[in-house]
């Protein structure tokens, strides 16, 4: 056992500063050790699944730990989404009115459309979605067309190469159900009457 | 027998600069938290906007505030270690008077929008150059002091004031190396990652080695002379002081997981973040240990209240860090205010506590008097106490409950909160607590300048003085292997400038020389003459300071942003811009998802387009008419750095970017809104319409 509280003497004045030379406690010493230990097993352990990941798919090894895990996650949140078949005619009508897809629309209106088209869809940049006045036609198929392909020279980006086909068709619904709503603020009417 | 007598009026100078200093950091500070509870704080004046601000309080409160502490305290405590008066007294006060014209410069020019961008090392090319003069003549007047030192041995706090001299040289050197366009403009070297790696391997260690070693190296001298008690361990003070300057160069990309930076170097950071726990914890144990056999004085003395906590909230602090380093913890409060708590924790618990239990230390004897309120003091520290914890809880519940909203899907797979500007109003009244505690600790500091005030009134000033034999002290033998290197103190800052070299060497030299670390893309082509013009004004503006520009592959970023962001989509950024906080959403994907005019409306009074935002008006673009005299010269700089502009393009910049204005300003009119195309709006919107979107442009990824 080493003595403790010894003051340690090598014939120097520190301003009178006096020091121990106690031993350095163990807990101390296995949290460093074990932290050590710790490092190098987490690197040997990933570097050698990057690799393996890389190797596997052709891919730089760079971020391929962190795409796959990212591509492996939207597959299982995506997996039951998967086998959507766009609805038309009648199917499409009975679609758009249904509340549960209304209210998933809204989530992604919420996300995508309220910066231009206003919080209620009263319209701000882009144009009111609640009065009975549409620039590219207001049917269903219509609107969707508008959502999905966009109207790129007046600022409405198309939505269906980063949204998908089923969200688009969520968000259809839930701009259909939009119409005649009372809001405060409206922008004034644009296009022609339905 | 001679007598020494110390330089002390050049530590009184240090001393008040600290104070002032940290007046005005800690008011600018009050100020930014206001503008983010309500956006009026920003005045609709454009030098008081937050992203302009913000550099005002970060390089004040660290280099002015707390950077003047340590010249106080190295230099007090030097003398006295090393029974020698400092080597000059005229170095002494150009150190003094060039530090504070700088920290003047920095301020007005941080306010006039002229920043490199680059957070903790805004200061543009001429002010650099300055710095590393001004730190260089405070080096050599350390290092000719040691030279003439009378105690053989040189203490522990002078080991970590080595350490700190020779890195922060070496990380100011490295990371603000830069190409000049003009007198307030330039581009750095590096671009995109590793500009990013370059630049948080300083970010990290300007946290190492400005607000931790010197900090340490005070506590060493401070501590157990307030306490008049022994240092705990001599040999942990070694163990902790090698293993902390070795292990802390390499956290830095802690600061960049999940972001494009490679996964290897984002695990190192990490793992090295994890090691540095110890060594650290070491610090706090020899210091708090130090104080074993006074903590009875605690109740009395509101010196060593102080020194108490502050050594307390450096051990919270770096028990938070690791955590936070830990990549899974991150993924959650990167972004949020928690990384701002965390810091907070350390700035205001460690570093600022510290320094007043220093001052209230040397005051009294500096001045050959009393403190004037003992009372006042210990008020002082109780305001200090409410302060944090007001600031710290609002903080840490702000940045979990954001990051949470961030990540949460609604059963049918859709983002739970699909408007990011949902989880900003919610952050309103944590916003409200933390400017609350801000202003708590500011009353304390206020509290504690009319104390050392009146303290300074009824004491009179002298120098220290001590009797040493001549012509030198006798010599002893060193008893350890380690007290041989503690007599050779030059041979310990070479021994230093290596343990650092090699963190920064292995994970910075991949990334210059392996080509796969950074996969070009094929579609990703340099910016327009009027784009970078955009962008410089983004700079400018300090968007970086709420916005990032780095999509993070996680299934709640791609639903909300996009495609995550890819390392070879950043080689034309000069400086990388991806940001370390979101009050507002990420920009990286933001190019085409909006029409010219809702920008302009957006930028012009975002409270139109987003109800509740807290972003400051940016109307004062739309008048502001773009300078394009240094076009040639930017794109030119640019096309030697590697961009691969023609020389058509070079000759040609100021007349394509005139171009491309008058397309965007045609589209607005179309739209029914007039804006002349030299204005400089014209150009950020051509920058934020181009962002991310060169990616969309090739074949799949």
């Amino acid at each position: 056992m080493e003595k403790k509280d010894e003051i340690l003497d090598h014939g120097q004045d520190y301003d009178g500063i006096k020091e121990y030379d106690n031993p350095l406690p163990r807990w101390f010493l296995l949290m460093f050790y074990g932290s050590i230990l710790f490092s190098f097993a987490y690197m040997a352990y990933y570097t050698a699944k990057t690799w393996s990941i890389a190797d596997a798919s052709g891919r730089s090894a760079n971020l391929a730990w962190s795409g796959a895990r990212v591509a492996a996650e939207v597959r299982e949140a995506e997996s039951g989404h998967a086998n959507f078949v766009p609805p038309e005619g009648d199917a499409l009508l009975s679609f758009v009115r249904s509340p549960g897809n209304i209210s998933r629309g809204e989530a992604l209106f919420k996300a995508n459309c309220v910066a231009c088209h206003g919080e209620n869809g009263q319209g701000v940049v882009g144009p009111n979605l609640t009065d009975r006045f549409w620039i590219h036609g207001g049917k269903p198929e219509e609107v969707l067309l508008s959502i999905a392909q966009g109207w790129p020279g007046n600022g409405m980006p198309a939505w269906g190469a980063s949204q998908g086909p089923e969200k688009v068709h969520w968000l259809t619904a839930y701009v259909m159900s939009l119409r005649g709503r009372s809001v405060s603020n409206p922008k004034a009417p644009q296009g022609i009457e339905e | 027998m001679t007598t020494v007598r110390f330089d002390d009026k050049i530590v009184r100078m240090f001393l008040f600069a600290t104070l002032f200093w940290g007046l005005v950091g800690m008011s600018v500070g009050v100020l930014l938290a206001l503008q983010l509870a309500d956006w009026r704080f920003n005045f609709e004046i454009p030098w008081l906007t937050f992203g302009r601000l913000r550099p005002v309080h970060t390089n004040a409160v660290i280099f002015a505030f707390a950077g003047n502490a340590i010249f106080c305290g190295v230099y007090y405590s030097s003398q006295r270690l090393l029974k020698a008066r400092l080597f000059s007294d005229l170095v002494s006060r150009i150190h003094f008077w060039g530090w504070q014209l700088i920290i003047v410069l920095a301020a007005c020019s941080f306010v006039m929008g002229i920043t490199t961008g680059k957070e903790y090392a805004e200061l543009e090319w001429p002010l650099d150059l300055m710095v590393a003069v001004i730190w260089l003549l405070f080096a050599f007047n350390f290092f000719a002091t040691l030279a003439r030192r009378r105690e053989k041995h040189i203490y522990v706090a002078l080991w970590f004031y080595i350490g700190t001299i020779i890195t922060i040289t070496v990380l100011h050197v490295v990371n603000s190396l830069a190409i000049p366009v003009s007198l307030t403009k330039s581009y750095p070297i590096y671009a995109g990652v590793q500009d990013a790696l370059v630049q948080w391997w300083y970010g990290h260690n300007a946290v190492g080695f400005f607000l931790t070693t010197p900090f340490l190296g005070l506590m060493y001298y401070f501590v157990p002379k307030a306490a008049e008690r022994p240092i705990y361990s001599y040999r942990l003070s070694i163990m902790h002081f090698w293993a902390l300057v070795f292990l802390y160069i390499w956290a830095g990309p802690h600061h960049l997981h999940y972001t494009a930076l490679p996964d290897w170097a984002q695990s190192l950071g990490m793992v090295f973040s994890v090691m540095l726990l110890a060594p650290s914890w070491g610090g706090m144990i020899n210091g708090l240990l130090t104080l074993r056999g006074a903590w009875d004085r605690l109740r009395v003395d509101p010196v060593l209240k102080f020194f108490a906590a502050a050594i307390t909230f450096y051990g919270m602090s770096t028990f938070e860090g690791p955590l936070m380093a830990i990549k899974s913890v991150n993924a959650l409060s990167h972004y949020t205010d928690w990384t701002v708590g965390h810091v907070h924790n350390g700035a205001l618990g460690w570093v600022a506590l510290l320094i007043f239990g220093m001052v209230y230390w040397l005051v009294p004897r500096m001045w050959n008097t009393k403190l004037h309120s003992i009372a006042l003091a210990n008020a002082h520290f109780w305001l200090a106490m409410v302060g944090i914890l007001f600031y710290i809880v609002s903080m840490w519940a702000a940045g979990i409950t954001q990051g949470l909203m961030w990540k949460e899907f609604t059963a049918d797979g859709l983002l739970a909160y699909p408007s990011f500007l949902e989880t900003v109003t919610k952050m309103h009244p944590y916003y409200l607590g933390r400017a609350l505690g801000g202003v708590i600790f500011l009353a304390g500091l206020i509290m504690l300048i009319i104390n050392l005030a009146l303290t300074i009134r009824a004491g009179r000033f002298s120098e220290g003085e001590i009797q040493v034999p001549e012509p030198k002290p006798i010599e002893h033998k060193p008893s350890h292997w380690h007290a041989v290197l503690e007599r050779k103190p030059f041979l310990m800052a070479i021994l230093a400038l290596v343990v650092i070299t090699i963190g920064g060497i292995v994970e910075m030299m991949p990334t210059f020389l392996i080509k796969g670390n950074i996969p070009t893309i094929a579609s990703v082509k340099p910016w327009s003459p009027l784009e970078l013009e955009g962008r410089d004004i983004y700079v400018r503006e300090g968007c970086y300071a709420c916005h990032s520009q780095m999509v993070r592959p996680f299934r709640d970023e791609l639903a909300r942003y996009g495609e995550y962001s890819r390392p070879g989509e950043f080689i034309y950024d000069r400086p990388f811009q991806w940001g370390s906080k979101r009050t507002g959403p990420d920009l990286h994907r933001v190019g085409g998802r909006y029409s010219n005019l809702w920008h302009l409306r957006h930028l012009e009074d975002p409270r139109l387009t987003s109800p509740g935002s807290v972003m400051p008006s940016y109307a004062f673009l739309t008048s502001g008419v773009l300078d394009l005299g240094h076009i040639t010269r930017k794109i030119q700089v640019m096309k030697d750095l590697g961009a691969p502009y023609s020389e058509e393009q070079v000759r040609h910049a100021g007349r394509d970017a005139k171009w491309q204005a008058r397309g965007i300003a045609d589209d607005l009119r179309r739209n029914g809104v007039d804006v002349a195309p030299d204005r400089e709006i014209i150009a950020l919107i051509a920058y934020l319409q181009r962002l991310g979107t060169d990616i969309k442009k090739g074949g799949p990824l």
